[in-house]
């Protein structure tokens, strides 16, 4: 083996007859680039040998940044969030159906305050009275004389509450199943993958009715379940599409050989990059969800009375016809507004999150 | 004589593909001294990465590699998983080719890292290790540290990103380092101050460091020895001087005359002719015999593979040439009537 200790540094001068120049040491490039000028060099330009010596104190202040300063350019450091949260702004549709949604997400949550009268208090005098500006039911009343504004809110609040726990335990169950199928692949993502498909292939309506029947008994929590149960797949095949190319990004690589056990791998390295699409497809369900357990609940399976949800008032005034128009009418419009803001919020995540989709540039 | 620290005995990786069976590594043996600097030069596609990220359990597609790869007295292949994990970015790190692509790009720098000394370091602190990143970022040579560690790979420049890759590399003061292809995607300035960041690295953690590059002038300025390797397999491994001043094999010969040189009279560049063979379907005999100028077709060069041999008695140098003692005399006329030709 060769006598040379490693590192040994006579053997530059040895080499000069070898002289190779595919390339160049040591061009100190000029670091006074043309003053005035806007041009922001991208590497701090560092005189070659000495700059492993140099002390930090040395370089405090890196030609690109006196450059940008006299430029009055500050170049501000932004995450990829805050790339996001701009673009997301932009789209002025999710933003105002941002600020609609809160409102009423407002109002649901504190329904007890908003509401002027229970949802299940009688005004004996006033049974199905239309609605009035005048008087004191904004919504009118339904036909045992409850005031429909309290009921709508009452209803909004179980819909929304359904919704989104229906979002928040698909997701984990989809994300769960999808980023396992995509990041360990072969039989596991087979296995995975064809018992999505056996869910997917369930006839969702006939299978919803039957687990409400047996297992739903009304009660929110357990309607929210069986949703959650069918929704998932979605979210799952998305992740595990996404899991399947981040896998082979170089980063999970350079994961893997810095020692990350699998788990900061999923966790920490692929997750945070699959998030766009997992966030837009959480709003997607949340619609989805409250449009499901609309039906669900106006078919009768889903919540029940007392206890009002959007679809249940539906429901109830469906039977009316078109002089009590107001009994469809409100938590419809209720269902539609929410429905419809979601998917705008959506719309604007998706294209905050994932600029490269965009079809209009702002 | 030390001990190598990694030994590499008979390696062979095979990958399963839908054309049949292709073999990237075949028997490829080497060991690595403490402390030098091992250079791994071949074409794309000649096996000098799978070989390292083989032994490593980073190989696409989860075949096994056969063979042997004792580091420390323990063989990386056979080694459970666990403690495989361990090692990867413990004891050997590595250095990749592309920074723009090996940084998570929702990940602060910093926070790469420090998640590299935290999955090594069972109970440190977290200000320990945001203070050592720190140190570590100034080592290689990464301007106000302090403020760059928060920020993200997007906010860094190529350069700057490969000195956060190294100093991720070097966080645990790996006794190897194995540096795929370091400046590839880098320009040309860049690439001579990476070169002396890497020297500084190894200055730091005196680790030995596995040099993987096509770029012989990286070598010439890097390496103490060097495996070339063709199609697979090593054609010739010797230290770094004798390679390029007295190369034995015709493809090391076909490199070196493949340079560009300031020292040399010379119009044209002569590249190898031909193209690097299929690895479905390797050509009998030396592999290189389709592409070589000094087999003129002879029947050995096209029946039997040739084995490593030593060449000379002085250093070690051996090569894996029928003819590789016609080499000596015929090079420099060779090279000469191939300039002629050229022309």
């Amino acid at each position: 083996m060769t006598e040379r200790a490693p590192g040994d540094d006579t053997r530059a001068h040895d080499r000069e007859d070898v002289a190779i120049t595919s390339f160049s040491v040591g061009q100190p490039a000029s670091a006074h680039g043309n003053p005035g000028s806007v041009a922001v060099p991208e590497e701090p330009i560092a005189p070659l040998t000495p700059a492993l010596a140099m002390g930090p104190s040395e370089y405090e202040a890196p030609a690109a940044d006196l450059l940008a300063q006299q430029a009055g350019v500050e170049p501000k450091a932004r995450s990829q969030w805050a790339y996001a949260r701009i673009r997301f702004f932009r789209h002025k549709m999710a933003v105002i159906s941002l600020v609609v949604l809160f409102l009423i997400c407002l109002v649901a949550i504190f329904a007890k305050r908003v509401a002027p009268y229970g949802y299940d208090e009688l005004d004996l005098f006033n049974i199905t009275s239309p609605p009035t500006t005048t008087d004191k039911h904004l919504f009118g009343t339904d036909l045992l004389g409850r005031d429909y504004l309290s009921r709508v809110i009452y209803g909004l609040r179980t819909s929304l509450w359904v919704a989104f726990f229906v979002a928040f335990l698909s997701t984990a169950i989809g994300t769960t199943i999808g980023s396992l199928a995509g990041y360990y692949g072969g039989a596991t993502d087979n296995m995975l993958m064809r018992f999505t498909d056996l869910i997917l292939t369930l006839p969702g309506l006939a299978v919803l009715l039957t687990a409400a029947t047996f297992f739903g008994n009304g009660d929110p929590l357990k309607v929210g379940v069986i949703l959650a149960l069918l929704l998932w797949t979605g979210i799952a095949r998305i992740v595990r599409g996404v899991f399947l190319s981040l896998r082979e990004k170089e980063y999970v690589e350079a994961a893997k050989a810095s020692g990350a056990g699998d788990a900061r791998i999923i966790l920490r390295h692929m997750l945070p990059n699959a998030l766009g699409p997992i966030i837009v497809n959480t709003t997607l369900i949340i619609a989805a969800a409250i449009l499901i357990e609309a039906a669900l609940s106006f078919l009768g399976f889903g919540i029940q009375p007392p206890h009002p949800s959007l679809g249940t008032l539906i429901d109830d005034g469906q039977g009316e016809g078109f002089e009590k128009w107001w009994l469809v009418t409100f938590p419809g419009l209720v269902i539609v507004v929410i429905a419809l803001s979601i998917n705008f919020i959506g719309d604007g995540l998706r294209d905050a999150l994932d600029p490269t989709q965009r079809r209009v540039r702002a | 004589m030390p001990d190598p620290i990694l030994s590499i005995r008979d390696l062979t990786v095979e990958f399963k593909t839908e054309d049949g069976i292709v073999r990237a590594v075949t028997d490829v043996s080497y060991d690595l001294m403490p402390g030098e600097v091992l250079g791994i030069v071949g074409e794309s596609g000649s096996g000098k990465s799978v070989s390292m990220l083989s032994i490593l359990g980073l190989s696409p597609q989860g075949q096994i590699p056969k063979g042997e790869a004792v580091y420390k007295g323990d063989d990386l292949l056979k080694m459970p998983q666990k403690q495989l994990r361990e090692i990867r970015g413990g004891d050997m790190a590595m250095i990749f080719q592309d920074p723009m692509t090996s940084l998570n790009p929702v990940l602060t720098v910093g926070n790469q890292i420090i998640e590299a000394l935290l999955v090594h370091n069972d109970g440190m602190k977290d200000d320990e290790a945001q203070k050592r990143a720190i140190q570590l970022l100034e080592l290689v040579g990464v301007p106000s540290a302090e403020r760059r560690i928060d920020q993200y790979p997007h906010e860094f420049s190529g350069g700057m990103r490969q000195r956060g890759m190294i100093a991720m590399a070097i966080a645990n003061n790996p006794s190897v380092l194995i540096a795929d292809e370091p400046t590839t995607a880098l320009d040309v300035t860049i690439q001579a101050q990476i070169v002396e960041v890497l020297k500084a690295a190894r200055q730091e953690t005196h680790a030995a460091i596995v040099l993987i590059t096509h770029d012989l002038g990286l070598i010439a300025e890097l390496a103490d020895r060097v495996v070339v390797m063709y199609a697979g397999r090593v054609v010739e491994l010797a230290d770094v001087f004798t390679i390029f001043n007295e190369p034995r094999h015709p493809y090391t010969v076909g490199l070196m005359n493949s340079i560009a040189r300031l020292d040399a009279e010379q119009e044209w560049l002569q590249p190898i002719p031909g193209q690097p063979p299929s690895m479905i379907a390797p050509p009998p005999g030396c592999a290189f015999h389709p592409r070589c100028t000094f087999s003129r077709g002879r029947l050995p060069c096209r029946t039997d593979v040739p084995e490593l041999r030593q060449i000379g008695d002085s250093a070690p140098h051996v090569s894996r040439c029928h003819y590789a003692e016609e080499l000596a005399e015929a090079q420099v006329v060779a090279g000469a009537a191939a300039l002629e030709e050229g022309r």
